[in-house]
């Protein structure tokens, strides 16, 4: 590997190993599992650097780490927000701040339908876009659409109702 | 960051979305392994890691989609922020163990601390919401499992143990989906009808009336 090469893997490293890890992680894999499976998928980056465009980084690597996870099994997703995805991000910042908004992430996301949550989670969270979902999903753009919306309207129905029940303990 | 070319709508958090979507959002761009599990990926790869302080600030700015939108946590739901955040910490959940590998030495960066044990006596409970999401699981289960005599005894227990509940709707159409199982077809129809009526917005409206045999709206 030339140090050019290097070098690009350990920016593609630091900045996306965190999405690689949620990815996993949504798809079930244990904590152990997921740092096999980032790990495995930063190695075919790193045998692929020529093919990955600039620009499509994130796509490519969350794409590889989805096929990884496909062919370990874990072709169910679920929403996942463990106490340990939260440490990297706590610095700084109050954790019990970072914790309630894991809580009520979890409370909301978990209402949403899975299939449509990986697709909500993708587009609104992490920041690719439809056509990369599509190819990345396997399914046709206008699903992706479809799907969007119907993860829309169930994340703000879930969200409407947390709202409100915090709204409520408030004036107890 | 990937164009928005081939999107047809905007992100949430770009829009209209309230504080709480948006504190939601941002939660789920949240998270990743442990410095000392980045260390180790790292270091089996090869490549360097940044400090965790650097790397938080990275992710902040991917999360947010490069924009300087920032953090607004002291706009909007700070009384929800801060009567959670009492409470939630230290939840349900367990801090996983660092992932270990053999090759290279240790770890300098040190692992973040557990979260702090939860406040006794806090305002918002929110582990009763997780309590509520679990029986109403337990439910769904029950259905899935065709036993609906359980499911319903389940959902009697949520009703009595929630009667202004955050998932009522939920808990009625798991009441309509387990009679309609059991055959008892009038008490779902009935039921369904009355939860068309007063819930005629919600999505799972039309759910509800198409287990029960009804024509939605």
């Amino acid at each position: 590997m030339t140090e050019a090469d290097r070098a690009r893997l350990e920016g593609l490293f630091n900045e996306h190993h965190a999405v690689v890890w949620r990815a996993l992680r949504r798809r079930g894999l244990t904590p152990d599992a997921t740092a096999d499976a980032t790990q495995e998928t930063f190695l075919v980056a790193a045998r692929r650097l020529g093919d990955i465009r600039p620009g499509s980084e994130r796509a490519f690597l969350i794409g590889t780490a989805l096929r990884m996870a496909h062919s370990l099994g874990r072709k169910t997703i679920r929403w996942v927000l463990d106490a340990d995805m939260d440490q990297h991000v706590s610095g700084g910042r109050d954790a019990s701040a970072v914790g309630a908004d894991a809580q009520l992430c979890n409370l909301v996301l978990s209402r949403v339908d899975p299939d449509l949550m990986e697709v909500l989670v993708l587009y609104e969270v992490e920041g690719l876009t439809s056509p990369e979902i599509a190819k990345l999903l396997e399914i046709p753009l206008g699903s992706v659409a479809s799907r969007l919306r119907r993860a829309r309207e169930q994340f703000r129905e879930a969200a409407t109702r947390v709202q409100r029940s915090v709204e409520r303990e408030g004036q107890k | 960051m990937s164009d928005r070319r081939g999107d047809s709508s905007e992100r949430l958090l770009d829009s209209d979305a309230t504080d709480l979507e948006r504190r939601v959002l941002r939660a789920a761009g949240k998270g990743g392994p442990s410095p000392e599990m980045s260390a180790l990926m790292a270091r089996a790869l090869g490549v360097s890691v940044v400090t965790p302080a650097t790397m938080g600030a990275a992710t902040k700015a991917a999360a947010a989609g490069g924009s300087a939108a920032g953090w607004p946590w002291a706009v909007g739901g700070v009384i929800c922020l801060s009567v959670v955040g009492a409470l939630v910490v230290g939840g349900p959940w367990t801090a996983s163990r660092p992932h270990s590998r053999p090759p290279g030495p240790a770890v300098s960066q040190p692992v973040a601390p557990s979260p702090a044990p939860a406040a006794v006596g806090a305002a918002f409970p929110v582990h009763d919401l997780q309590a509520e999401i679990d029986l109403l699981d337990a439910a769904r289960t029950a259905i899935a499992a065709r036993a609906g005599a359980r499911a319903l005894d389940l959902l009697r227990r949520y009703e009595h143990r929630y009667p202004t509940g955050s998932f009522r709707p939920e808990a009625a159409a798991l009441r309509v989906e387990a009679l309609v199982q059991l055959g008892r077809d009038g008490e779902a129809r009935a039921l369904a009808e009355r939860f068309v009526a007063e819930h005629r917005d919600s999505l799972l409206s039309e759910r509800v009336a198409a287990m029960a045999g009804l024509r939605h709206r």
